[in-house]
Parts: structure tokens; sequence; C-alpha cells
């Protein structure tokens, strides 16, 4: 006998939609009873599609760090420039110098200072994350803290 | 206006009698034709002698539909001539206990036979002697489907906890395999009928349910828990 490959594939879809095993059910034509060993059997392949899901909701919905740096500097920019030719005895020039205030505080929040790296210093972080990743993984293996502290030293 | 058409009006509406697209209308909209596809597959169905049998014996359960869906793929098969064996091979499927009901009320509608054993399967959808594990395996993933099915009607009916534990398995083409082995059935009816595998928020009240079907808390709690030992997955939502 062969296993429904098809419907399985939709329902780890539906599942990992947030879709209720009752709407499932009325959608693939499944009983309940076989959608919950479905559900038992494809645990993580639900848990995988459901926080890509969530990935691409947060791409939708929060703007990556760096969109936003564009975002802010554009809107900085642009006031600094209406600024620039705005006579200081206007009225709602307070309310432009505030709006800078602001979009430049955004802006020092979300910089990110560059680090450059020589390459030696680029050699030894990658060293230490050799190290950090060997430690663990043979964490609890006797004699492993002692092989670190050998090579480290 | 026929059924077809029943579903084509409630798909080109917004939903039934409302206007509005919005995710709620869509909602409305998708449970109106999902109800309505099952309103005609019923129809269609509702007089043949298998469908008509478990529908007298057993009510019509939620999990009947996905039967007739089945028995209409199964049907299309031997319509294209082709036999139980081709049947079995492409449409009955390990992992999908319906599809074993379904071809387990085929063979016994074709045979007008009732089916009380593997062997009898085997002989009446002459399947050869290699099909003898698989077969057996249907075999009995179709009674305890029905044995199911029969579970639920005693809860539709309003049956308490120790009219459950007094049905016998045996009676559904199933083993009795003892008091630990027909509690795990009736706990799966209860979760499956109560909802207890939705999500969190969707749960009856553990209390409320041991109220009502009479049975120890700690059963109902127990069942009520089925799917949390899994529940990581819903883990992710939980900060969202």
């Amino acid at each position: 006998m062969k296993s429904t490959r098809t419907s399985k594939e939709e329902f780890i879809l539906l599942r990992a939609r947030g879709l209720s095993f009752e709407k499932i059910s009325k959608t693939l034509h499944k009983s309940k009873q076989t959608l919950v060993n479905w559900s038992r059997e494809l645990e993580e392949e639900i848990s995988n599609l459901k926080s890509m899901e969530l990935e691409a909701l947060n791409e939708e919905y929060y703007l990556a760090k760096e969109n936003k740096i564009r975002l802010f500097g554009d809107l900085l920019k642009k006031i600094k420039t209406e600024l620039e030719g705005r006579d200081l005895s206007d009225i709602s020039t307070d309310k432009l110098m505030d709006l800078f205030l602001k979009y430049y505080a955004v802006l020092e929040a979300e910089k990110a200072d560059p680090v450059f790296r020589s390459s030696e210093e680029m050699y030894e972080a990658k060293s230490d994350k050799r190290a950090l990743q060997r430690l663990t993984a043979s964490a609890g293996s006797p004699g492993a803290d002692m092989d670190l502290v050998l090579e480290v030293g | 206006m026929n059924d077809t058409e029943d579903i084509e009006d409630i798909e080109d509406s917004g939903s039934s009698g409302e206007e509005e697209s919005t995710p709620r209308s869509w909602f409305y909209r998708d449970r109106d034709v999902a109800d309505a596809k099952r309103k005609a597959m019923y129809q269609r169905h509702k007089d043949r002698p298998s469908i008509k049998k478990i529908n007298e014996e057993l009510g019509l359960s939620d999990d009947l539909y996905p039967v007739m869906a089945s028995l209409e793929e199964m049907d299309a098969v031997l319509e294209d001539g082709g036999t139980f064996s081709d049947i079995f091979k492409t449409l009955v499927y390990s992992d999908a206990m319906e599809s074993a009901l379904a071809f387990l009320l085929l063979v016994e509608e074709k045979s007008n036979t009732q089916v009380k054993s593997p062997e009898q399967l085997l002989k009446l959808a002459k399947l050869g002697k290699k099909a003898e594990k698989d077969v057996t395996s249907a075999y009995y993933e179709a009674c305890e489907f029905k044995y199911q099915l029969a579970l639920e009607k005693i809860l539709r009916d309003g049956g308490k906890y120790k009219d459950l534990l007094g049905l016998n398995p045996e009676a559904y083409g199933l083993p009795d395999e003892g008091e630990d082995e027909r509690k795990t059935h009736v706990e799966t009816a209860i979760v499956l009928y109560y909802g207890f595998i939705e999500t969190a928020v969707f749960r009856p009240s553990v209390r409320d349910v041991a109220e009502e079907l009479e049975a120890p808390y700690e059963v109902i709690l127990k069942a009520s828990k089925c799917m949390d030992a899994k529940k990581d997955t819903d883990e992710i939502y939980k900060d969202f």
C-alpha cells in the first residue's frame, strides 16, 4: 500500500498556516483521526514551515534594519534640504526642526558601526569560533575542557 | 436550483447573503462552499447501500464525508473498467483510515456480503496472497474507523463515559485487547469529538466535559493534553 504523499504536503502547508483540523478535514477530505496521525508524524515539517511563514511575515510587516536606515536617512536628507532653504523666522521651521531631531534620533538608534578587521584578527576570530563549536559539540565528553585549554593556551 | 448551482452561487457572492469582502466574509464563504459541497456529496451517496447502512447504524458523522469522497474515486476506477486490485493498489492508503473503510464498504456493496474477516476481504476482492498483509492491515483500519464512528454516535446521543467503555470493539471486527486498549479508543473518541486536538483557545473546559460525560476528571485532563506533547510547533506563535 502506498502513502498519501500529495495530501500530506497540502496538510503540512495548511497546518503551518494555522488552519484547524476541522477545516483541513473538510478541505482535504480526510478524517480527523487520519489528520491527527499525520500531525504527529509530520510535526517537524509543520514546525519548519511555520517558521518560514513567520519569517516571511516578519519581512512583510517589519522592515529589515537596512531598509529602515535607508528610509529614515532619505527622510532626514529631505528635511535637511528643506531646512536649509528656510527662513528661520518662519514659524513652521520649529516643526521642521522638531522633525529633523526626531528622525536624527531614530537614525542614531538604527546606526550600526561597521567593524573592519585585519586578516590576523579575522584568523583569530575564526579560531575562537571553531574552538567554541568543538566545545559545544563535545560538551559532556571527558577531557573536552582540557583539550580546549591546551589548544587555546 | 441544483447543488452545483448552489456551490457556484456561494463562490460567486462574497458569502451567503453578504456583500462585504473581508477576512471574515472569506471565512464564511469558504465554510459555506465546503458545507454545500458536502451536502451535494451526501445527496449523491445517501441511497447507495453501503452509505445508507452505515448512516442508519452509526449516524452521519463529519468523518463519513471523507469516506464518501474516497468511494467516489473508487467508483471512477470501476467505471473505467478497473478492478478491486487496481483500487487497492492506487487508492487505499496505509496512512488514511477512510480509504480502508471505503474499500471495505465498496467490496461489501458489490459482493452483497458482509465481510467478517481479512481473509474474506482478500477472497472477495480477488487480491493475491501477496497482498494478504496489506489487506489485513486495511481491514483492521476500517474496523477501527467504524468503531470510532460508533463511539462518536454514543457521544452525539448524549451517552456517558461508562456507555463508551461498554461498547465492545469485537462488535466492529476488532479484537478485544483488554480494558486499557478500550480506554485508549474511548479517549481518542473524546479527543476528536470535543475538539481537544485544536489550538488551546478553542478547546472546551476539561471540567465541563468531565461533568457532561460523568467521567473521572483525570481521564479527561489526560485526553485534553493529547496534543500538548507535540505542542512546540504552536509555541512559535506564543510571543508573536
